[in-house]
């Protein structure tokens, strides 16, 4: 598994270092450039704040087009490793890189508070944090992780089963019964949730909702999902990492 | 003795389209076996269900008595008929990878081979000529002391030089307690290192036997008679 995820990263390196520097480059830009043409800081937040999700959206790009490569590849398959290690590589991967986001927006959060921009954010009204009332401080640096660990695992072996039956296919429009069938089974589940769990989730994989919103929120979603949303989701993603083997062993074509 | 490879009424379609159908073969230790059949005879589908990259739909696979899974692969060197090697690799990583995955790795085999086929580990795999890319190719399967060789056209595509390089390469740097098996079309360049031969034809076997007792008992080379065998299909 480490083995893989080292030529996985040597295969990606300079996309890898590339996109990173261009990240740290945007997040200067935005605050050094925004404050000398006087931006006002809840604009240069929101532009901070859509740095940080597109640099993850890309990230979640580069994981998912290593996996798809790894399974599709005769290089790759020819080695005599399990099939999950192909899963397990990738989901490490993407941890990797998670992390990394992670410690720089955790270091541009610590910036925030040394700076006294937090407090001036949420007086302004731009910074709305829900979902975090009915939590105590031990229990939300244990659950905020978790629930993010928790949405990435839920979220990567969706989109990995997707991936993989996309490459099982042998139609031409194969990618887009790939994407229908990654949104469909985001839709199904939070139906599910919403019809059984009293919407209690973490609600990972993006459904086709309808959202009319002005304000930016940063809602935690999940830290009060309960066992019963839990143990379904755990039974949705060892069906799926299961469901995603069997076809890496018996449909994916090898090219 | 349990043979090396041994397929039992094996048959394989991709749709309509039948790759193999009903074939069966075994391959003892200690023999290279010359897989001979025109373009979409059903060769590289054969090689690659033998290397544990496809399933068949019907029939039994076993390497050395064993289903294919990942032990099969520890034991198994596919050359496949496409490049092995991932495009960002040099001729270094290539090895490395190797090195990094199979344990039957012989590093000092593949600083031989390298030397032997004049390729620096310092080149990238992707600027190597075909000929050059395929001495590559070859060098990768048989860096390892695996139980069994499969070479899926090693020849195919190279100039004559090239390829009585390649088979020098193969014949010298081969175990000779394993097995080979090599698929081909052009035979006359490469009959000359085969101890068995089976033909096959739109996905079953239409002959098979030792090289040398079909030789003496048809009078012929085996590419006069693989010419004659194909003509009549």
């Amino acid at each position: 598994m480490l083995r893989l995820l080292k030529y996985d990263l040597k295969r990606d390196m300079f996309m890898l270092l590339g996109g990173g520097a261009a990240i740290v480059l945007l997040l200067l830009a935005i605050e050094i450039g925004g404050r000398y043409w006087s931006m006002e800081a809840d604009v240069r937040f929101v532009l901070t704040v859509l740095t940080y999700f597109f640099a993850g959206c890309g990230m979640l790009v580069i994981v998912c087009t290593s996996f798809r490569k790894n399974i599709g590849s005769t290089s790759r398959r020819l080695l005599p490793v399990h099939s999950w290690t192909y899963i397990a590589s990738a989901g490490l991967y993407a941890l990797l890189t998670g992390i990394c986001l992670l410690v720089l927006g955790i270091g541009q959060l610590f910036y925030y508070w040394q700076s006294g921009l937090w407090e001036e954010l949420k007086g302004l009204g731009a910074v709305n944090i829900k979902g975090l009332e009915w939590l105590t401080p031990p229990l939300i640096w244990l659950g905020i992780p978790f629930t993010l660990l928790w949405a990435v695992i839920l979220g990567l072996s969706a989109l990995f089963l997707a991936i993989t039956l996309t490459e099982s296919l042998r139609v031409k429009a194969r990618s887009l019964v790939g994407v229908f069938l990654f949104f469909a089974m985001g839709s199904l589940l939070s139906w599910i949730e919403n019809a059984f769990f009293g919407g209690r989730g973490t609600q990972a994989i993006p459904g086709i909702r309808v959202e009319s919103q002005s304000v930016m929120d940063l809602r935690i979603q999940g830290l009060d999902a309960g066992w019963a949303a839990f143990v379904f989701e755990a039974v949705v993603v060892v069906l799926c990492i299961w469901l995603t083997i069997k076809l890496i062993d018996r449909r994916v074509q090898i090219k | 003795m349990v043979p090396l490879l041994e397929l039992q009424s094996v048959s394989k379609a991709y749709g309509k389209k039948t790759a193999l159908l009903d074939l069966s073969l075994s391959v003892e230790p200690g023999r290279i076996v010359g897989l001979l059949g025109s373009n979409g005879s059903g060769k590289s589908t054969l090689m690659q269900i033998a290397a544990g990259l496809l399933h068949p739909d019907s029939g039994s696979v076993r390497i050395r008595g064993q289903l294919p899974g990942v032990r099969t692969k520890a034991a198994v060197s596919f050359m496949p008929d496409r490049p092995q090697f991932e495009s960002w690799m040099s001729i270094g990583d290539a090895l490395d990878f190797q090195r990094d995955f199979f344990a039957d790795y012989d590093a000092d085999k593949a600083r031989r081979m390298l030397d032997f086929m004049k390729l620096s580990r310092r080149d990238k795999a992707v600027s190597l000529s075909k000929g050059m890319g395929e001495r590559l190719q070859l060098t990768l399967a048989l860096s390892r002391k695996a139980s069994l060789y499969l070479l899926d056209e090693p020849i195919g595509g190279v100039d004559p030089v090239a390829r009585d390089h390649i088979l020098d390469a193969l014949v010298e740097f081969y175990e000779e307690e394993s097995s080979v098996v090599v698929s081909t079309h052009l035979i006359s360049d490469i009959e000359r290192i085969f101890d068995e031969i089976v033909m096959i034809q739109g996905g079953s076997v239409i002959m098979q036997g030792d090289a040398e007792q079909l030789r003496m008992a048809s009078g012929k080379s085996i590419d006069q008679l693989f010419k004659e065998v194909y003509a009549e299909c």
